[in-house]
């Protein structure tokens, strides 16, 4: 027999083809809980009525809770137009994306919960032509990730899939572990049913047009780049401050604190995205590879190290926009004596060619003074100041150009420069120039959800967080939480709700003869 | 100290007007000024007669139309597409009239920013009409040309009467790209095919092939096909209507219905023209049929694959009172193995192989919702040409091949 000759398809040529999304089902676990109502339904709606979603697709979701498909679809209806006021709600519409919603009370703790899964499922794929395959959303507690995930491949819906498959795929909401031996855990017991490419770690971060833009920023504009290193930046300074307190989820904060809530994840992803050599490709693999790099050059904190780069704070009572807000020990299911840093604010060193010397500072915590999240690139000064006026020798009042990409509230980017104000002497002026993403482009911003869920459907990894990347940012950040740990802190609350955290955060920036942004 | 700027207090009621929608009239020798004037008032922090506005600009668009009909049309575009495209905003309006003379109007299109009712993102229109007896190009394009803000993209839009050389190649020594319509307005879709009206189809894509090295030039009617061609694409790649794209190398007949008249024939014409020229057809023999009860148009067309003798055979079938664009798509194969069927069902294209079959969702909203309607409509189009502008090979091959197919197409 004469094998047939495999020649390329021509019709595909000019074709946007990367986002095509194959006909599938969609299973929330946790389907009753906040973050479907808040974010993943919307999501998917949006994704609807953007033409996004295949023709064959079917979200089922699942939790402990009785409810009938009907009862379901009104709950998402009501929860879509309680907290996604931005999408275009018309009842016609979502009647259509509502047909595709079905529910099923399960038991995730038990094999039963699984079959009537599977069935389900079965049927669906009869029904909406979903030909098999799945993707499984784990919206619960992280304690319930393993035993879902095991009853799945019990029950035959998680199998091992080669490279060369796509299917079934499971989406986990960080945290992925709570220390370095559970995180490696949870990997080994994933990797014992299923590969890696069919793990999606979801880091919402990721998600947002301002942190993908840093790629773009950066490797698009051909006058950045060359300025992007020790030669010429100063320092950089990373902030997540946010004005909200724990917002009733006092247990689970107790136990995190911020580094883990927040410094393990999102802004050690931030931190990689800024620090990055470029990729050789926008494959997925390429950008994840040069991210990991960044996190194996930070020079490790020591025992002995620890107290000149970290400092932590928690929260006392305080106030908020005019109101007074309790502190933490005072928040519902915290324990009054508890040790938990609600405030972290870290010097890190890269130790490599681009960045030897440049101190990343980052900060991130709970009932600050303001909501903001933003990476501000700090450039070096002029060699030689013409002009005297500018000069001061108070950090906080000094001048540089900076480069600041706000992720949050406001999507956009900003550059300080200096100009001449107008009148009969030479007065210079600091100003920026601003862009804003809601004003320059005019159209809804889609959510950081609708993007990942967009790229899961896909089988795009590149916004998700790889085993290794998690892996490396435990193991930079483990020496500080063990070390916390054992030294409790006798300060604590050490700043007032609504300030800008402990005065010991701005002597760890003073060291190095810097000041944290006015924000 | 530097003194505060002078305020004129009539500025306040001027600025409201502009920022309302109202067509403020201008020298046409200072728009830019005046402009300017009218934004510094905008921006004005302690006025309080209108909300907070900021003035964006992302591209310049220049629209190129006839005095009337045309002229409204554009303007309801821009007040759609200016909601998705902060832009500089360029009506260029061809008017008769007995004595030559240019004017002109500013205006914004204001719009709140989605989610929020404390800031407006505002656009400027500026509107340059030349009355005359005689018209020429050089002379509208030398107020046009220098309002066009440098270094963004820029699209010249020329309705299809004005879809000329000699018209267009003054506005594109300043703008890059060139957004056309290969299909027909609704005066010409019920016009005999034969003649002109092949002639005119065949000089739109011409004058694509012509200025392709000038600009970069995207035809809406190439635009709707987008869904169209993918779905067939799709059909021999690694999906469950797996056809071998070495079957592409034995194909036996292309048959595509099609609705609307004139408008559905040109889409029609151009999906077939993309295949032919991906998969290197020559035309042998074409003809044209008109129906003696309507207008509506068939062709019949012969190609040749080279190196190979055997006939292939296209068939562009009009279906009497459908909806205009594609209705379905077929192509058999030589030994009759498979059978590849793309039908528009249910707001959606279903492709099919026997047994085997995949649906593939319209990006169009404005189709997706209605049983009766497959094409997007004007502004989701032109949305579209926007966010995807980039130089088309594809295109332009798939131009290139129905120019050469109408030059032997007997009627």
């Amino acid at each position: 027999m004469i094998e047939e000759k495999v020649l390329d398809n021509p019709l595909l040529e000019g074709l946007a083809l990367d986002r095509h999304v194959d006909s599938l089902s969609f299973v929330i676990f946790g389907a009753h809980g906040d973050l479907t109502k808040r974010k993943l339904v919307p999501a998917m709606y949006a994704l609807f009525l953007q033409g996004l979603l295949p023709k064959g697709f079917a979200l089922l979701g699942t939790s402990r809770t009785k409810m009938s498909d009907e009862e379901f679809r009104n709950l998402m209806r009501d929860s879509l137009i309680k907290f996604a006021p931005d999408l275009p709600y018309e009842e016609e519409s979502w009647s259509r994306f509502a047909a595709s919603l079905y529910y099923r009370a399960t038991d995730s703790s038990k094999p039963e919960g699984y079959e009537v899964i599977k069935s389900t499922l079965t049927e669906l794929d009869a029904k909406h032509g979903t030909k098999g395959r799945h993707v499984f959303y784990l919206s619960t507690s992280p304690s319930l990730y393993l035993p879902i995930i095991k009853g799945l491949a019990a029950s035959g819906l998680v199998t091992k899939a080669k490279v060369s498959e796509a299917w079934p795929r499971v989406v986990i909401e960080k945290p992925f572990g709570h220390d370095l031996a559970s995180s490696i855990d949870l990997d080994e017991n994933i990797h014992e049913v299923m590969r890696e490419h069919q793990v999606y770690r979801i880091d919402h971060y990721l998600g947002k047009e301002t942190v993908q833009n840093i790629m773009v920023f950066r490797f698009a504009n051909g006058i950045f780049e060359p300025l992007w290193n020790r030669n010429h930046i100063d320092h950089i300074q990373i902030t997540n401050a946010e004005t909200i307190g724990v917002e009733g989820r006092g247990a689970y904060y107790q136990e995190a604190g911020a580094l883990r809530d927040m410094v393990q994840n999102h802004l050690m992803q931030l931190l990689a995205l800024v620090l990055m050599e470029p990729p050789i490709s926008m494959d997925a693999e390429a950008t994840r590879d040069e991210k990991i790099k960044v996190l194996r050059c930070l020079k490790p904190l020591t025992a002995e190290s620890i107290d000149q780069h970290a400092v932590r704070g928690q929260y006392g009572e305080g106030f908020i926009v005019g109101s007074t807000v309790p502190g933490f020990r005072q928040e519902e299911s915290v324990s009054p004596d508890a040790p938990t840093p609600t405030f972290a604010a870290l010097k890190l060193e890269v130790d490599n060619w681009r960045w030897a010397g440049v101190p990343i500072y980052m900060r991130s915590g709970k009932r600050l003074a303001k909501s903001i999240t933003e990476v501000a690139v700090h450039f070096k000064k002029a060699p030689h100041n013409l002009f005297a006026a500018d000069q001061s020798d108070d950090p906080s009042e000094r001048h540089d150009n900076v480069l600041v990409m706000q992720i949050q509230p406001e999507e956009g980017i900003s550059l300080k420069f200096a100009t001449k104000q107008p009148g009969p002497t030479t007065m210079v002026r600091w100003l920026n120039m601003d862009f804003k993403y809601g004003t320059a482009f005019g159209a809804r911003t889609p959510t950081a959800y609708e993007r990942l869920i967009l790229d899961c459907l896909i089988g795009d990894p590149s916004l998700y967080a790889r085993t290794d990347f998690v892996e490396a940012s435990w193991k930079y950040i483990e020496p500080l939480i063990e070390h916390w740990d054992k030294v409790k802190p006798t300060d604590f609350p050490n700043y007032k709700a609504g300030s800008w955290g402990p005065k010991a955060a701005d002597d760890l920036i003073a060291s190095t003869g810097h000041a944290w942004r006015k924000l | 100290m530097s003194l505060p700027a002078v305020k004129n207090p009539q500025d306040a009621g001027r600025t409201m007007s502009f920022l309302s929608g109202n067509l403020a009239q201008v020298d046409v020798a200072k728009i830019e000024r005046e402009l300017s004037r009218l934004w510094d008032s905008a921006g004005n922090k302690e006025e309080s007669s209108w909300t907070p506005v900021v003035r964006a600009c992302a591209l310049n668009v220049v629209l190129l139309c006839d005095e009337g009909k045309n002229e409204r049309m554009f303007e309801n575009l821009l007040a759609e597409i200016t909601l998705r495209h902060p832009c500089r905003a360029i009506l260029a309006v061809i008017a008769a009239a007995q004595v030559e003379a240019v004017e002109a109007w500013v205006t914004a299109h204001c719009h709140f920013l989605p989610g929020r009712l404390d800031k407006q993102m505002c656009c400027e229109q500026i509107t340059v009409k030349w009355s005359g007896q005689s018209f020429k190009s050089e002379g509208l394009a030398s107020v046009v040309t220098p309002l066009v803000i440098p270094e963004l993209p820029s699209w010249l839009f020329a309705g299809s009467n004005h879809l000329t050389r000699a018209v267009v190649e003054p506005f594109l020594a300043y703008l890059d790209h060139l957004l056309i319509d290969s299909r027909f307005s609704d005066e010409e879709d019920n016009a005999e095919l034969c003649g002109e009206r092949l002639k005119m189809l065949a000089s739109k894509w011409q004058i694509a092939l012509d200025l392709a090295d000038r600009a970069v030039v995207v035809d809406l009617a190439w635009l709707t096909l987008s869904a169209w061609r993918k779905a067939i694409a799709l059909a021999f790649d690694d999906t469950d209507v797996s056809i071998k794209p070495s079957r592409l190398q034995v194909v036996k007949t292309i048959t595509i219905n099609y609705g609307g008249d004139n408008n559905g024939f040109s889409q029609a014409l151009l999906l077939a023209s993309w295949l032919t020229s991906r998969i290197h057809l020559e035309p042998s023999k074409a003809k044209l049929s008109q129906k003696k009860s309507g207008s509506s148009s068939s062709l019949q067309a012969q190609f040749v694959q080279p190196g190979s003798s055997d006939a292939i055979e296209l068939n562009l079938v009009a279906v009497e009172n459908s909806c205009t664009g594609i209705n379905s798509f077929e192509m058999t194969f030589r030994d009759g193995s498979d059978k590849l069927n793309v039908d528009f069902a249910g707001g959606a294209l279903k492709v099919s192989n026997a047994d085997n079959y995949e649906y593939m969702e319209l990006p169009w909203s404005s189709a997706r919702d209605k049983e009766g309607a497959m094409e997007p409509v004007f502004n989701e189009l032109v949305d579209f040409a926007f966010e995807h502008y980039s130089k088309d090979m594809v295109f332009l091959a798939a131009a290139q091949s129905a120019v050469k197919l109408l030059a032997s197409c007997q009627c």
